[in-house]
């Protein structure tokens, strides 16, 4: 029994001796964990502080071993001698009482100054008081009373004046006694402190303590903690180019102008703030977050959240140019987008294109146009031929005509015809804009057509007519109308349709048929379905009249009401959208499921998730998809505190009550017939493929201006040119000024101006700045000769000539300087020579830092630079 | 459930890796190559991939290299550009020189870009760009400059 006992006894003992063991090994384990596994901040902010502790250490070596090459030390050592020195001649006993003397004198007058101060105070309250008491009850002995202490405070005044002159000799012997002294001591106290202050750094940063560090956002309720492990991201110099120790890159831009303080990092890098236990929880990749991280460009999508206008936006550029993409296809048609409300039809009209195209292009147009053009930004729509069809028979059968198509055999061309076309073409510059056989089409913002099968595609009276005045045809188009005479247009129609051909065109050929009844309703049915009226203006067609013959088989056209307002889902908040609302369908599985990988998904294959979806496929390409999807992803409805908001020049405008800018009088016909701002910005208004003219009347002269417009010559070499568009000069008045469908507005004396005329008003009326000078400040001390050779020399010696060029010398990267005085107005050249950037951002022209005495001599010299007309 | 967690945690690791190890790799060939420029479309697919993933430092100083400094150094770098870089005398610089790129320090290269050229007792034709640029930005310049030397 007792042997049991004992043996029951050591058992327990060995089970007690395991467990206590298992606590104490957890016990360790969960300390440990407490301690440095879930703190993995801890180990980082101590590997910073180490990286941070060498780097210092490194700066003061170097600075320790420069100062001593550089005979720091003995010039340290040298100056103690000298201060020693000094401080031994003063202690004599002479020089020491008359400096005790002094002092004490000064002191004395010191102390009479600060008692006059007070009194002068004291005064000058009781007049502002007695000056209250006068403009309050009008009485007349407050304003004896004013009179008597304004002459007090003169008494006053005058007396603290005389006190400070009796004290600055004084002060004068003091610094002669003591002069050598002080300046020694300074100059050893910055030795000494240059070299201290590194000391200190280092001290600073070993006694810095390891916490959780954040940046709280009370207002938003937010705390971001990602400091704790970027510990080096606030700094402005690289302690470490390794993660988490790197600085934030570019941080004078998104720093700078974003104090992490207030702005904290989840605001724009999303991720999840508070958490510190492991990288990939910080970090947003874990499940049931939906917010991960945004490193790299991805993260310019945050701009959006707050800033209305991208464009320009330093740090912002890539999301810049990836929102062109929504202008380029449209995303705006078809969805509620913020920002891109009123923007206008991205496809031409449609109301008359039974006029233009031949049918059986529309067929193959409507079926794939990526197939047709790979430039093509109508997207597809997997139309099968009967639906192709009948899409295209409601579009014909609107226009007023049926199936039509071009005769190739009836066609051959007159050479001379297009001999004159093939001229006029180059002079009129189509290829800035239209891209034929991949040539061409410099000027992409504006996407016109791709011209290189457009003869197979409209027939020649169309052309016609559209070059003769694109606005009939198609108001709003960008397409200028340029002003040549109908055998201009004729012979350039002749070119156009008869270099320009498709091959594969005659194979498609259709025989020319009759419309049924049933198809245009089917055609009507997918237009409605799809939304074609997104893109392409087919509204209000209850107005156009149908054909008798089609009236009786019950034919309507599409009215207001019959269209949608957006087809598509809205996309305000695509990029906040919670994941559960995304509808993955059949590709649950098979890709992530998350928001990004959602909407590049949707953008590859839009109508792959699950039968029925509507959406047509852009055919973009995996640069544009991953461009789109960070525009997209930008759209938000995050709660961003409103003083985070930069809105738009357009919103500041609407706020303010100021309506936004708008051209006036006969320029705006102009700019509306011209189109001037396809490719020159005014004000704002336009794009930036020409210079901005927004200054132009004060940046340019009268007389170039006129030369310019009516022969453009070549201003940059290698650069873009400008199209000659044939606006009239001051000879030919009455062809001018209007487009033709407004004519019932224009006044008769309007007619009597050139659009010449027009142009050089409006830029030397509207578009001027008080920022440019009209002439130059006057130097007298050089004679103007002396000036110009100045101003020769500064340009030789800057190496102005790497980038411009005068005569035959010089480089093509700014513009040729050559005729730079009959040009430019000298206030223009001496202002943008003080600051080059002040007028254009991103200038090449590089700040040179001149002084006005330079800017006034290089402009003298410039405006000497002058051909003499031939 | 776990484990689909897992095995994504690790492609994600994995894919994270490959960017790190193209992205550092691949930075040095990356432009002289470039220089070649007879890429296909499945390359240039590669090649924006590739710069996509490159550092940021890198890809900042590009962009502005390709804006300001392109015009004379050429897209190269070889001091060949084309806006009249080919005949200036004396030529620009060439940064795909490896030996000449070699002798030039960081600080030195910093130093001529924002004081210009005549700082280092060279020619004036290279202007100082201090006044315009951020320090920072010009450091990004200096980083992708030495990449044409693939040193």
């Amino acid at each position: 029994m007792a042997s049991e006992n004992q043996n029951s006894s050591k058992y327990r003992a060995y089970i007690f001796a395991g467990l206590s063991i298992i606590l104490l090994v957890l016990s360790a384990w969960v300390i440990w964990d407490d301690e440095f596994g879930l703190r993995p901040w801890k180990h980082y902010q101590q590997e910073y502080k180490s990286l941070k502790h060498d780097k210092l250490e490194k700066d003061y070596q170097a600075a320790m071993l420069e100062f001593r090459r550089s005979g720091g030390a003995r010039r340290l050592s040298m100056l103690e001698a000298q201060l020693a020195k000094a401080e031994e001649a003063f202690k004599q006993k002479g020089v020491h009482d008359r400096y005790v003397q002094l002092n004490a004198q000064l002191d004395d007058l010191h102390a009479k100054i600060a008692v006059n101060q007070k009194e002068l105070q004291m005064t000058r309250g009781q007049y502002l008081e007695t000056e209250y008491y006068f403009t309050k009850t009008q009485k007349p002995e407050y304003k004896v009373k004013m009179d008597a202490l304004q002459h007090q405070i003169d008494a006053i005044d005058k007396n603290g004046k005389a006190l400070v002159a009796k004290s600055e000799p004084l002060q004068l012997e003091i610094s002669k006694l003591t002069g050598g002294m002080a300046e020694v001591r300074a100059e050893i106290e910055a030795i000494k402190k240059s070299l201290e202050d590194k000391k200190e750094m280092i001290a600073n940063n070993d006694k810095a303590p390891i916490e959780i560090k954040q940046y709280m956002i009370k207002d938003t309720d937010k705390a971001d903690r990602c400091v704790s492990c970027h510990a080096g991201i606030e700094s402005k110099v690289q302690v470490s180019k390794k993660e988490p120790y790197a600085k934030h890159p570019l941080g004078f831009v998104y720093l700078g102008n974003h104090d992490p303080g207030k702005f904290g990092c989840t605001f724009c890098h999303r991720g999840q703030g508070r958490a510190t236990t492991t990288i990939e929880k910080a970090h947003g990749n874990v499940k049931h977050w939906e917010e991960p991280m945004l490193r790299g460009d991805m993260t310019q999508t945050s701009c959006l959240n707050c800033h209305g206008d991208i464009k320009g936006l330093r740090g912002a550029e890539k999301i810049a140019g990836n929102t062109e993409l929504i202008r380029k296809y449209g995303c705006y048609s078809c969805h509620k987008i913020p920002g891109y409300e009123g923007m206008g039809d991205v496809g031409p009209e449609l109301t008359n294109v039974g006029t233009k195209v031949n049918y059986s292009w529309a067929l193959r147009w409507l079926m794939d146009p990526k197939k047709y053009f790979s430039t093509a930004r109508m997207p597809k729509f997997f139309f099968t031929k009967d639906q192709a069809e009948a899409v295209a028979d409601y579009l014909f059968s609107m226009s007023g005509t049926t199936r039509h198509d071009v005769d190739y055999a009836a066609s051959t061309p007159n050479a001379d015809l297009v001999e004159k076309g093939k001229a006029l073409w180059s002079q009129a510059r189509c290829n800035l804009c239209h891209m034929t056989n991949g040539k061409g089409g410099n000027n992409v913002k504006v996407y016109a057509p791709d011209l290189s099968k457009v003869g197979s595609k409209v027939n020649k009276t169309w052309m016609f007519n559209w070059i003769k005045d694109p606005n009939k045809y198609f108001p709003g188009t960008k397409m200028p109308r340029f002003r040549f005479t109908d055998e201009e247009i004729n012979s350039l129609v002749e070119y156009i349709t008869s270099e320009y051909q498709d091959d594969e065109g005659e194979m498609n050929y259709t025989t020319p048929s009759e419309i049924k009844a049933a198809s245009i309703k089917k055609g009507k049915d997918i237009i409605q379905q799809y939304g074609c009226y997104g893109c392409h203006k087919i509204q209000g067609m209850e107005m156009v009249q149908v054909a008798p013959s089609l009236k009786s088989q019950g034919v309507t056209f599409l009215r207001s009401d019959e269209m949608r307002e957006k087809i598509g889902t809205e996309l305000s908040s695509i990029g906040s959208k919670p994941v559960d609302l995304l509808d993955f369908g059949k590709l649950k599985n098979s890709i992530s499921n998350d928001r990004l990988s959602y909407i590049k998904q949707k953008l590859r294959d839009p109508r792959g998730f699950r039968l029925g979806l509507r959406m047509p496929n852009f055919g973009l390409s995996e640069k544009e998809v991953n461009e789109l999807a960070a525009v997209l992803y930008g759209f938000t409805d995050s709660n961003v505190p409103v003083r985070f908001m930069v809105p738009s020049r357009q919103e500041l405008d609407k706020m303010a009550g100021v309506p936004s800018y708008k051209f006036t009088g006969d320029f705006a016909k102009v700019i509306a017939d011209v189109k001037c701002t396809n490719c020159h910005s005014i004000k704002g208004i336009g794009a930036d493929y020409a210079p901005d003219l927004t200054y132009a009347g004060s940046k340019l002269q009268e007389s170039w201006i006129r030369g310019f417009l009516a022969n453009p010559d070549v201003i940059r070499p290698l650069l873009q040119q400008m199209p000659k568009l044939g606006l009239t000069g001051g000879v030919k008045p009455a062809k001018i000024t209007m487009p033709k469908f407004n004519l019932g507005v224009q006044k008769v004396e309007d007619t009597n101006r050139s659009d010449v005329d027009v142009v050089v008003n409006y830029l030397q009326q509207e578009l001027v700045t008080p920022d440019i000078p009209k002439n130059l400040p006057v130097v007298t001390d050089v004679t103007t000769p002396d000036q110009i050779s100045l101003g020769k020399k500064l340009y030789d010696q800057k190496g102005c000539v790497a980038c411009h060029q005068i005569g035959s010398d010089g480089g093509a990267v700014g513009p040729n300087l050559s005729n730079v005085g009959n040009r430019l107005m000298p206030g223009f050249i001496f202002k943008h020579l003080e600051n080059s950037r002040k007028f254009k951002p991103d200038i090449v022209e590089p700040n040179y830092g001149f002084t006005e005495r330079e800017r006034i001599f290089l402009t003298n010299y410039l405006m000497t630079l002058k051909l003499t007309a031939k | 459930m776990q484990n689909k967690i897992t095995i994504r945690k690790t492609a994600l690791l994995a894919a994270l890796s490959v960017l790190v190890i193209t992205g550092c790799g691949k930075k040095p060939g990356n432009s002289s190559k470039a220089g070649n420029s007879k890429a296909t479309a499945a390359d240039s697919a590669a090649v924006a991939a590739r710069e996509e993933n490159l550092p940021f430092d890198l890809k900042e100083g590009k962009r502005l290299y390709n804006h300001y400094c392109y015009e004379c150094h050429g897209d190269a770098g070889d001091g060949s550009g084309q806006y009249y870089g080919f005949s200036l005398t004396p030529q620009p610089a060439n940064f795909t020189d490896k030996a000449f790129m070699k002798t030039l320090s960081d600080e030195t290269i910093f130093k001529v870009i924002s004081e210009g050229s005549a700082s280092i007792g060279r020619s004036n034709m290279c202007p100082p760009w201090g006044k315009s640029f951020d320090k920072e930005e010009i450091d990004c310049l200096v980083s992708y400059v030495k990449t044409f030397s693939g040193n």
